[in-house]
């Protein structure tokens, strides 16, 4: 079999529109799926309600599109029960730091060995450009005709500050970079999550690809050390001169939570014999 | 009665060990030979106010708790003063008789025994405080009940040995004490006793744990929950075994996480459940509906008390009925099933499993406080024949003809698609909860909704509750017909087992979706007369037998107290129907 991310191709075509960044993403993660070596039989994807959480449907994976904000849930549950497969979680900024921001800060301390994938617009794309918590304060939408009042928080530091061991930022307009991260996430025992700032053309297009193009920079170019979690929180501090830092932000070694379960030692819950289990002991117990 | 037949309550403030002094009471008298039933009565406070256990012991099965004790344990003055009524002339009320304020007037007269015991001193000379006063009062029921030395130091042995050698020492020496002073001539006026009769072993179970137990023996491999009584001990009890049993129980963020985590585990392909009461059981609405839409199996036990919001968040109702039957937006089959004991719980919490499989869809199984927490006693429920039935799965994993998908929903003769596990190789399927076409792809198409909404609504056509929903106690034709379902049966059966040869029988519905509308009309339309008895203000399933059956019953036994029926009450008010 020839290694090539087309094997991750499935023949329908996105719903997004025409210059949308969540195409770059996809790009993205087949390239990284397929850098992984891993087969699409292998990869459970768990996903949100959004434009973003369709992505289900246009990778060749098995793929689960179930509720706004609780992708991460379902992602956990799939880990635990069926370890051996690779689970991504993945939607919107509005799915996962909205709806989902409890699951999303208890994902962070739990440390299952899964990857959060989230397409970061600044805007909740398939309501038609309501305000995200990413959004800009003085965004105006159609639920904050006068400006959003709200300050914008930053993933990375809640992330950082919830415990996450691997904590990284791309940019949908630079697959080839972005596709590392994925990978590098994926490979990373534990939660990873992979914020990714996205274009949206039709909701948001001050922020198009030419005015993140300006402002995007590799951390690793400022030497960076990612082991630094001083550092990586001051990272995600607003820059004066604008410029938004991407890149590994964070990285450290932990125990997951699966470490934690001898009786995830062996093999995966799913291939248990269930046939014929003797609960006599526990009635005897009783007695 | 005999003198084998007993009514005890232990009771006091919460913090003083009432519940452990009723759970050794109860598993003496198991081990005894007797057949205990045991309510435990408890407020939502840690410290204070009032707690209550009240074991029922006899030969027989026991249905239920009655009003009529024949020895209260009262571990402080609230207790004497709460219970002190129900004591029967020649029972006996344990009270504290140094430092006890309660007013006791006329229990005398009435021929009450108050045995008076002085407390304080009694664990002061033990070398310990008032954490042995339960031991002490366990000592002094037991010196009534005609336990010799022996006998008293091998229950305390068996109570207190796990806590180590010096709080066993404290609690066997308290217990002495108190024993020495009752053994004597108080047990020789009190008309009961403990003696051991032959009888074959027999656990001591809730409801909740006949349901682990069934759960764990059809191969639950992941619970996920958020702890809210009374569904907390299928959690708790699961935890404690899930090296031994080789599963994950994962205590939740929040309800929403814990039923989408249990969506994952049975996505993922395991035997999943989640388990809350009515308050976690509206967060857990949207997954549920989820659960129908994409066709994966899962089982979510709904353990009842009263509502609506925290309501009575430590009693029993069954408030929830209409609700569960009617929870999340859409259409979508869902199996309901209300256990009516814990030998039911047992078999439902086995069964759910091949029905959510069987079905790919989420079944539901409906306790409440009473069931899921008090105690019966029963022989090891028989585990042969309990076969555990994955349903369809796919014979080889391969593409739709014509598509790069394997058909997650293809629509079959019974509506059920053949499963694929994720991670075999050969294909890969996509689902969404999203209306979808056979290939679990996103479509708006009307002849696609269409099709799955047939195909969904029609796969659980082929479950006949007409076979398992229902059962008809007593005569098949009685001039009255009692109708009830889950915790209540108990007690009903209770009741008609009081009325001895009267002409009642009990319809007890189990099968609440889908639901035996046919065995039940005919079941009514032959009795004379019918009345509904349910733990509740409104009667939800005389709704629902009037929006099925097209049968209307306009007589109601209701009680909505946040309390179960008393055997006596019920059987009582049975009675002034006949
Ligand atoms: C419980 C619930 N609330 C609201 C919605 C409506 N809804 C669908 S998508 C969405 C927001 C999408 O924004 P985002 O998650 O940022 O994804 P994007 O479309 O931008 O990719 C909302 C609010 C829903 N589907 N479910």
């Amino acid at each position: 079999m020839t290694m090539d991310p087309t094997r991750f191709n499935r023949e329908a075509k996105p719903t997004w529109c025409p210059g949308c960044g969540n195409f770059g993403i996809q790009n993205a993660l087949k390239k990284a799926l397929n850098a992984l070596e891993l087969e699409p039989h292998q990869v459970l994807l768990s996903t949100g309600i959004g434009c973003s959480g369709k992505i289900s449907h246009w990778i060749n994976a098995y793929g689960f599109h179930g509720l706004h904000g609780r992708s991460l849930p379902v992602a956990i549950g799939m880990k635990l029960a069926s370890h051996a497969l690779t689970v991504i979680a993945e939607g919107g900024d509005g799915d996962g730091y909205s709806e989902g921001m409890g699951h999303f800060i208890h994902a962070c301390r739990r440390n299952v060995d899964i990857t959060y994938l989230v397409h970061n617009n600044g805007v909740f794309g398939l309501t038609t450009g309501q305000v995200s918590p990413t959004g800009d304060q003085g965004f105006v939408s159609s639920t904050t005709p006068h400006g959003a009042l709200e300050r914008p928080f930053h993933p990375l530091a809640l992330a950082i500050g919830a415990g996450t061991t691997y904590v990284a930022r791309g940019f949908s307009g630079d697959s080839e970079r972005l596709a590392g991260l994925i990978a590098d996430a994926v490979r990373h025992p534990g939660f990873a999550v992979v914020d990714i700032l996205q274009v949206c053309v039709s909701f948001n297009p001050d922020k198009s690809y030419k005015w993140y193009q300006e402002r995007v920079f590799d951390l690793d170019a400022e030497g960076h050390d990612p082991a630094d979690r001083a550092a990586a929180l001051a990272a995600t501090e607003p820059r004066e001169d604008g410029r938004l830092p991407t890149g590994l932000f964070y990285r450290a070694e932990a125990p997951t939570l699966e470490a934690g379960l001898p009786q995830l030692a062996g093999a995966p819950l799913v291939d248990h014999d269930i046939a014929a289990v003797d609960v006599a002991p526990l009635m005897e117990g009783l007695i | 009665m005999s003198m084998n037949q007993l009514n005890m309550m232990v009771g006091g403030a919460a913090g003083l060990g009432v519940k452990t002094a009723g759970e050794i009471l109860a598993r003496l008298c198991t081990r005894a030979g007797r057949h205990v039933f045991g309510n435990v009565e408890y407020p939502s406070v840690i410290r204070g106010d009032h707690n209550s256990y009240q074991i029922v012991a006899g030969e027989a099965f026991q249905h239920g708790h009655r009003r009529e004790l024949d020895l209260l344990l009262a571990l402080d003055d609230l207790a004497a003063t709460l219970h002190k009524d129900e004591i029967r002339p020649g029972g006996v009320l344990v009270h504290d008789s140094e430092k006890g304020q309660a007013d006791l007037s006329g229990l005398a007269e009435r021929g009450v025994m108050l045995a008076g015991l002085p407390f304080p001193s009694i664990v002061k000379e033990a070398g310990g405080d008032k954490r042995l006063l339960n031991a002490a009062g366990l000592g002094a029921v037991l010196g009534l009940l005609g336990l010799d030395r022996e006998a008293l130091a091998a229950a305390c042995q068996d109570a207190f040995a796990r806590f180590g050698e010096a709080v066993l020492a404290a609690n066997l020496a308290a217990a002495r004490l108190a024993w020495e002073r009752t053994s004597g001539e108080m047990a020789a006026a009190f008309d009961r006793r403990l003696a051991p009769v032959a009888a074959p072993p027999r656990m001591l179970v809730t409801g909740n744990e006949a349901l682990a137990i069934g759960a764990l023996k059809a191969g639950l491999k992941f619970y996920a929950g958020y702890p809210m009584t009374p569904a907390s001990s299928i959690m708790t009890y699961l935890a404690r075994r899930e090296r031994d049993y080789g599963i994950v129980v994962k205590h939740a963020e929040d309800e929403i996480s814990a039923i989408g985590m249990a969506v994952g585990a049975g996505v993922a392909g395991v035997r999943a459940m989640t388990g809350t009461s009515g308050g976690g059981f509206c967060l857990m609405c949207e997954f549920l509906g989820l659960a129908g839409m994409t066709e994966t199996p899962l089982v979510v036990v709904e353990s009842q008390r009263p509502g609506p919001a925290t309501g009575l968040p430590t009693r029993t109702e069954q408030g929830d009925l209409t609700f569960v039957l009617a929870a999340s937006q859409g259409d979508f089959p869902r199996i309901v099933i209300a256990p009516g004991d814990p030998a039911e719980c047992f078999r439902w919490g086995f069964e759910a499993f091949n029905l959510a499989e069987r079905y790919q869809t989420p079944v539901i199984l409906l306790l409440d406080k009473h069931l899921s927490e008090s105690t019966w006693t029963y022989a090891p429920f028989a585990t042969d024949g309990l076969a555990v039935d994955r349903g369809v799965r796919a014979a080889a994993a391969a593409p739709a003809a014509g598509a790069d998908l394997f058909p997650r929903h293809a629509v079959t003769e019974s509506g059920v698609s053949p499963a694929l596990r994720p991670g075999t190789p050969g294909a890969t399927w996509t689902t969404t909860g999203d209306a979808h076409d056979d290939l679990g792809r996103i479509s708006e198409e009307e002849g696609d909704r269409v099709r799955q909404m047939d195909k969904i609504l029609g796969k659980t056509r082929g479950l006949d509750a007409g076979t398992y929903g229902w059962t008809l106690h007593g005569p098949p034709e009685a001039a009255l017909t009692i109708v009830g379902w889950g915790s209540t049966t108990q007690p009903i059966l209770g009741a008609l087992a009081d009325l001895g040869d009267a002409p009642v029988n009990f319809l007890q519905v189990r099968g609440m979706n889908p639901f035996p509308a046919e065995a039940v009309a005919a079941i009514l339309a032959r009795s004379p007369r019918a009345v509904l008895v349910e733990n509740n203000a409104t009667a939800q399933l005389g709704d629902l037998i009037a929006e099925r059956a097209s049968i209307r019953i306009n007589d109601t036994i209701l009680k909505y107290s946040g309390r179960q029926f008393l055997v006596d009450e019920l059987a009582a008010a049975i009675g002034e129907r006949l």
